[in-house]
């Protein structure tokens, strides 16, 4: 277990940070409203959701890593995959990124968040159905 | 136990070698894939872009080439002007069938008055366009008419909003045409009508003037005589026209066809050198495995496990990494470059388009087949030797 | 049963230096024997027992089983042989360490070209008979020394073999383990009549056979003394 936990672990990094550097408020671009306050965009908003979605992520990583029963092997397989599901639907469907497609958010963050997440729910279901030996841990 | 089972127990029984053999093959069959769709991306996109074109010669005022390459690749605005009289001039010599001239213009960077910032927009006129204006017949069933556009596959009215605005004037766009991974998918298209339109409007309604020089003209596409050959008439309008370069389209994008032929090689030799770090790799660690499974491998012929049997046993779990491996290296390759494609575009500089189904289900198999090429040629020789030994060697201490 | 004719091996070191393990020996093991053939490390005892059962090819001589020369025959023919023909218990751990007991004792059926009906059966009353019956789902470490002995006997009489190799199947195991293994097999030689040939350094093991050889120096010298 502990090669998935580490994996998961760094794939919850990478959730947290990417975002952080690539939506369009860290660009410097905002938007203005009609009493000319600026305030950040959605990309900003799923960047922060995104930390939300990461921090419980390298909890699982962690205790993945240390873990040694089936049964609680699986049910942090099956807790880190649907946080990667979350950290999927954040930039599509639950808050989103911007229509440039040429900005950051949809360049970098947008794609990065579905890939990792892609990953992380990869991860959970192979530490569900792999064998014990395979996952490192005798059976 | 059949073969399979004992394969797939055996895979299990030795995690750190399955592990690495299968990340082996992960890494080059991804590697082999997005090499492979990056390059053929970009000259599937290139031949897109020339058909879109539609012209055998585009010709320009010298000088302009790079940047109206550029402009067309990459959707970089570009702005070069020459007489419109060479429209006239053109369509008088010899071997030409069309000459329709395009104005090159650009949005303005960061404007209120612009709904996109530094577009690239073309100015046909539609009394002899060839590019656009047939599409527009069979898709919409009629020209474009003041204040319409088409726009590239990427181009889009803003949420919210009923038009584009574009120096202030407000355009209404028809329709978008096919995505082509070039700069043609971020171009909006417009007649020489509505440019002057907006050029007028300017003056009033936006932060700063368009300015269309009077008398002037970007580019002019010609078509050539079916009977006339393209680089010959290319050549005599060069002689006969002075300030212009006339490409021939054949010729067009050499810029990018030489960056594109000098990734191709970086591309080649480090995938040569992963391959080859991988054979290795792999020859090493089956080396290793089988070295350590020596008796156990004695014991199976002691108990009457033919040496054929051996070696298929051993390749077996070879071709079930590979393809394991192989299999997930081509998912994730995949994925990450239809994710990230725009980046790519951008980062790297060059067009790109994903192939169609049929064509990436090919070099998918393509990928998968490198994969367990590479593993079972690596374990070949490590497993035709363990099940080559005596019984009774393989099992001393 | 089993019968060598003249059989000699010789080893190259890797200098290339010739070392003669078994020279010139001449053995009939009749159907129905439990030959125990004794010497000290180095005799060749091993040796003899690895070309008898046809796991090293003789660098001169003859080796039959039964009616077959062992070395008139392809790779698969004697693969198949050895599989429907003798049994093996080794002296080290031999075991496949992926699968289970069960799994363990049914493994030379694998490699047979005919049906195995009945098999699963046969290796239930087997681990019955040497005591293991409720260790069938277990893995080779999780038992003992002796334990995993047993079931190694219990897998050379799965395919009902007409001869049992043994090389030094007790030299591991501690004194009450080893009358154990001893007494088990006993036992089966009597009631299968399965011709066993035994290789030990110990003469202490002597009284379980039918008749004892001594080898020295890569010849049989002589009937052994029992104990």
């Amino acid at each position: 277990m502990k090669i998935i936990g580490i994996l998961i672990m760094a794939l919850a990094v990478l959730i947290a940070v990417v975002p952080i550097f690539y939506n369009c408020q860290h660009d410097g671009k905002a938007l203005t409203l009609a009493n000319g306050m600026k305030v950040p965009m959605k990309c900003f908003w799923t960047a922060m959701a995104a930390i939300a979605t990461a921090v419980p992520l390298f909890g699982i990583g962690l205790l993945q890593m240390f873990s040694r029963q089936k049964e609680t092997r699986r049910a942090l397989g099956a807790l880190g995959g649907v946080l990667g599901v979350m950290a999927i639907a954040l930039p599509t469907v639950l808050i989103g990124a911007c229509m440039h497609p040429d900005a950051s958010c949809n360049l970098v963050m947008k794609p990065a968040l579905i890939f990792m997440g892609i990953l992380t729910l990869g991860l959970g279901v192979a530490s569900m159905a792999l064998p014990q030996k395979l996952a490192g841990q005798p059976a | 136990m059949t073969l399979v089972r004992l394969t797939l127990r055996n895979l299990a029984g030795n995690a750190f070698r399955s592990w690495t053999v299968f990340l082996c093959a992960l890494v080059v069959a991804g590697l082999t894939l997005s090499a492979t769709l990056i390059l053929r991306g970009a000259e599937s996109s290139l031949r897109l872009a020339l058909k879109r074109l539609g012209a055998d010669i585009v010709v320009v005022p010298q000088g302009a080439e790079a940047k109206v390459e550029t402009a067309l690749l990459m959707g970089t605005p570009a702005t070069a002007w020459m007489p419109a009289g060479n429209v006239g001039k053109l369509a008088t010599t010899p071997g030409v069938a069309v000459a329709s001239p395009q104005l090159y213009l650009a949005s303005l960077s960061n404007a209120s008055c612009c709904s996109a910032s530094e577009m690239f927009v073309v100015a046909l006129d539609p009394a002899n366009d060839f590019t656009i204006t047939p599409w527009l017949k069979q898709r919409l069933g009629s020209d474009l008419r003041l204040g319409e556009v088409v726009g590239g596959a990427r181009v889009f009215t803003p949420p919210g909003e009923r038009y584009i605005k574009l120096y202030g004037y407000h355009l209404t766009l028809k329709g978008n045409l096919e995505p082509t991974g070039t700069g043609l998918d971020q171009t909006m298209f417009l007649t020489f009508e509505t440019a002057q339109a907006v050029a007028k409007g300017s003056k009033t309604l936006a932060e700063k003037p368009l300015t269309i020089p009077a008398d002037s003209v970007s580019a002019i596409l010609v078509n050539v005589r079916p009977e006339a050959d393209p680089r010959l008439v290319a050549r005599r309008i060069k002689q006969d026209l002075a300030g212009v370069s006339a490409i021939p389209s054949l010729d067009l994008f050499q810029t990018f066809r030489r960056q594109m032929s000098g990734v191709l090689r970086a591309v080649i030799a480090l995938m040569g050198i992963t391959w080859a770090l991988a054979v290795g790799f792999i020859a090493l660690v089956f080396s290793m495995a089988a070295n350590e499974r020596r008796r156990e491998i004695g014991v199976l012929r002691a108990l009457g496990a033919p040496r054929t049997y051996v070696f298929q046993s051993l390749l077996a779990e070879a071709a079930i990494l590979a393809l394991g491996g192989g299999g997930v290296g081509l998912c994730l390759s995949l994925l990450a470059i239809y994710l990230f494609r725009n980046l790519l575009v951008v980062s790297l500089g060059i067009p790109f388009l994903l192939p169609s189904v049929p064509s990436l289900l090919l070099v998918v198999s393509g990928g998968l087949a490198v994969a367990l090429t590479t593993v079972t040629l690596a374990a070949l020789i490590p497993v035709y030797r363990i099940s080559c030994q005596e019984p009774a060697l393989a099992m001393r201490e | 049963m089993i019968s060598l004719q003249n059989v000699a091996k010789t080893f190259l070191t890797k200098d290339g230096t010739p070392v003669p393990a078994v020279k010139g020996v001449s053995l009939t093991v009749a159907k129905g024997e439990f030959v125990i053939l004794t010497g000290r490390s180095g005799s060749g005892k091993t040796t003899l027992l690895n070309l008898a059962a046809g796991l090293t090819r003789p660098t001169a001589g003859e080796v039959h089983i039964g009616d077959a020369n062992l070395w008139t025959l392809s790779d698969r023919d004697q693969s198949q042989l050895r599989n429907r023909k003798v049994g093996f218990i080794f002296q080290f751990p031999s075991l496949l360490p992926s699968l289970s007991v069960v799994e363990n004792v049914l493994l030379p059926l694998s490699f047979r070209s005919n049906g195995t009906s009945g098999a699963a059966q046969r290796a239930t009353e087997l681990l019955a008979t040497v005591g293991l019956a409720e260790k069938m789902g277990a893995y080779p470490r999780q038992l003992s020394a002796g334990q995993q002995q047993r079931v190694v006997i219990a897998r050379s009489l799965i395919n009902r073999p007409e001869v049992l190799l043994a090389d030094e199947p007790t030299s591991n195991l501690d004194e009450q383990t080893e009358r154990e293994i001893m007494g088990m097999l006993r036992e089966i030689h009597a009631s299968t009549a399965v011709t066993i040939l035994l290789v030990t350094h110990t003469s202490q093991l002597i009284p379980y056979g039918t008749r004892a050889l001594e080898m020295m120096d890569g010849t049989i010298r002589a009937e052994a003394l029992p104990v």
